[in-house]
């Protein structure tokens, strides 16, 4: 399996009394990896430097294969992945507007927008909101819109950070079949973080759990991995 | 009064609407040239932060404080020659709005959410998708900046150049602010320019109200 993300020698300081130290990680290509840990064990901060949001203080980070210096590398790697935050921000606007809004940025035409909007509308049951405007909608529909949003443009590695938060129970579920199939049947990595036990159960293949800001344990399925092996961990 | 002003609007007397036609012409360049300047820098300087970024916008700040007036006379003696022309008249004004323009605009795009930043960066917006992005975000915020900008512009900017045609006599071209108090002032005059104003901001509201429907 090729390797999509690598980071080496991270130190990154976060505030005075927090930093995110990883000596060395990858994520392959394949597997829903989850980010576990308690409240500010640091992974929303991982997750944003692997989303090429946070600027590294200390360290390299590679996205297939490429290396992520210039703002002009840095965008185009970014066009490829898709991050969604753990309290995602809707502009102003409809329900479709906002889900259409990574496409326009990749420059697509109202031709490629239109089908593949309507068929994201479709599948998450969000047709009946679409011409709704974001301050008119529940707490689950925006976070629904906000995910839906992400995966919009395609990305080929997903990251999410607490996706499940506000939404409802069928949402969830569907959300986890979704997430499941687009693994399986399209290829796409899925990246996670979470504090729930049954995400990790429902869908990761590969947990790597943190605190304080360091990697503590990876563990695929019941199985802890040692330092060095599949999971791409090292160093610790 | 009313009456007379609005006798005074659709009278089609030609010095009345020679002074609009002035005071749209040299106000109106003014605002555009310090609007296309303006807008861009106070973007720079709200929308990414960069170190001393509180100095810079509590120097644009301090220029909502200056009086136009006695900056306008200061500027006419470090360069009198360039005032006594028309061109001379709008560029001044132009310079003397764009700081005005800037600080309030800053102050739209500095209370940004981060949040909103990271997602938009997140979705793979560049640099000026982005700016697009929050400008459309805070158009309202926007239009009120612009607003009160050209508000001021028209009635405080003039109000140096009136003084400097009483001190030198220089016959500059009207502004509203010296049909209001040279001469010809009256206050059917200062009411029809109010009614025009009135009709002109209706109608931003009016398109901006149908944008957010």
């Amino acid at each position: 399996m090729a390797n999509l993300i690598e980071i080496k020698d991270i130190h990154h300081q976060v505030n005075p009394k927090f930093s995110i130290d990883l000596d060395q990680l990858f994520f392959q290509d394949g597997p829903i990896y989850a980010l576990t840990g308690e409240s500010g064990a640091g992974k929303s901060m991982l997750m944003k430097i692997l989303a090429l949001i946070e600027p590294l203080s200390h360290g390299t980070i590679t996205v297939f294969d490429q290396p992520a210096n210039s703002k002009k590398e840095k965008l185009a790697l970014r066009r490829r992945l898709g991050y969604l935050p753990q309290e995602p921000y809707l502009f102003k606007g409809t329900v479709a507007e906002n889900i259409a809004m990574g496409l326009e940025f990749r420059g697509q035409s109202e031709d490629e927008i239109t089908p593949r909007l309507t068929r994201l509308l479709s599948d998450f049951s969000l047709k009946e909101y679409a011409d709704i405007s974001i301050e008119r909608i529940p707490a689950s529909v925006r976070q629904l819109t906000a995910i839906v949003r992400t995966l919009a443009p395609h990305p080929e590695i997903l990251m999410l950070d607490e996706p499940m938060l506000h939404i409802d129970h069928i949402q969830y579920m569907h959300l986890v079949d979704y997430l499941k199939n687009l693994n399986s049947e399209h290829g796409v990595t899925i990246i996670l973080s979470t504090k729930s036990k049954d995400v990790v159960q429902r869908l990761a293949n590969i947990s790597i759990n943190m605190r304080y800001g360091k990697i503590i344990r990876i563990r695929t399925g019941e199985h802890q991995i040692k330092s060095g092996d599949s999971a791409g961990l090292r160093g610790l | 009064m009313w009456i007379d002003a609005l006798k005074l609007l659709f009278s089609l007397n030609k010095p009345v609407y020679l002074v609009l036609a002035n005071a749209i012409e040299v106000a109106g360049f003014a605002i555009i040239i310090a609007l296309v300047i303006g807008i861009p820098l106070g973007v720079l300087a709200g929308f990414h932060r960069f170190p001393l970024q509180r100095v810079v916008l509590f120097l644009l700040h301090l220029w909502l404080f200056v009086p136009m007036l006695g900056l306008g006379i200061f500027f006419f003696y470090v360069n009198q020659s360039n005032f006594i022309s028309p061109t001379g008249y709008i560029l001044w004004s132009a310079l003397l709005i764009i700081p005005y323009f800037s600080s309030l605009i800053a102050d739209v795009f500095y209370t940004v959410d981060p949040g909103a930043k990271t997602d938009a960066v997140a979705l793979g917006a560049n640099r000026w998708q982005l700016y697009n992005a929050f400008v459309k975000e805070k158009s309202v915020e926007l239009w009120g900046a612009i607003s009160v900008g050209v508000a001021r512009i028209f009635a405080e900017v003039g109000a140096f150049f009136l003084v400097l045609g009483y001190m030198f006599n220089l016959g500059f071209p009207s502004k509203p602010v010296f049909v209001l108090e040279g001469p010809p002032a009256n206050l059917a005059v200062a009411l029809m320019l109010f009614v025009i104003g009135g009709v002109v901001y209706l109608a931003i509201h009016i398109i901006q109200f149908s944008q957010e429907q």
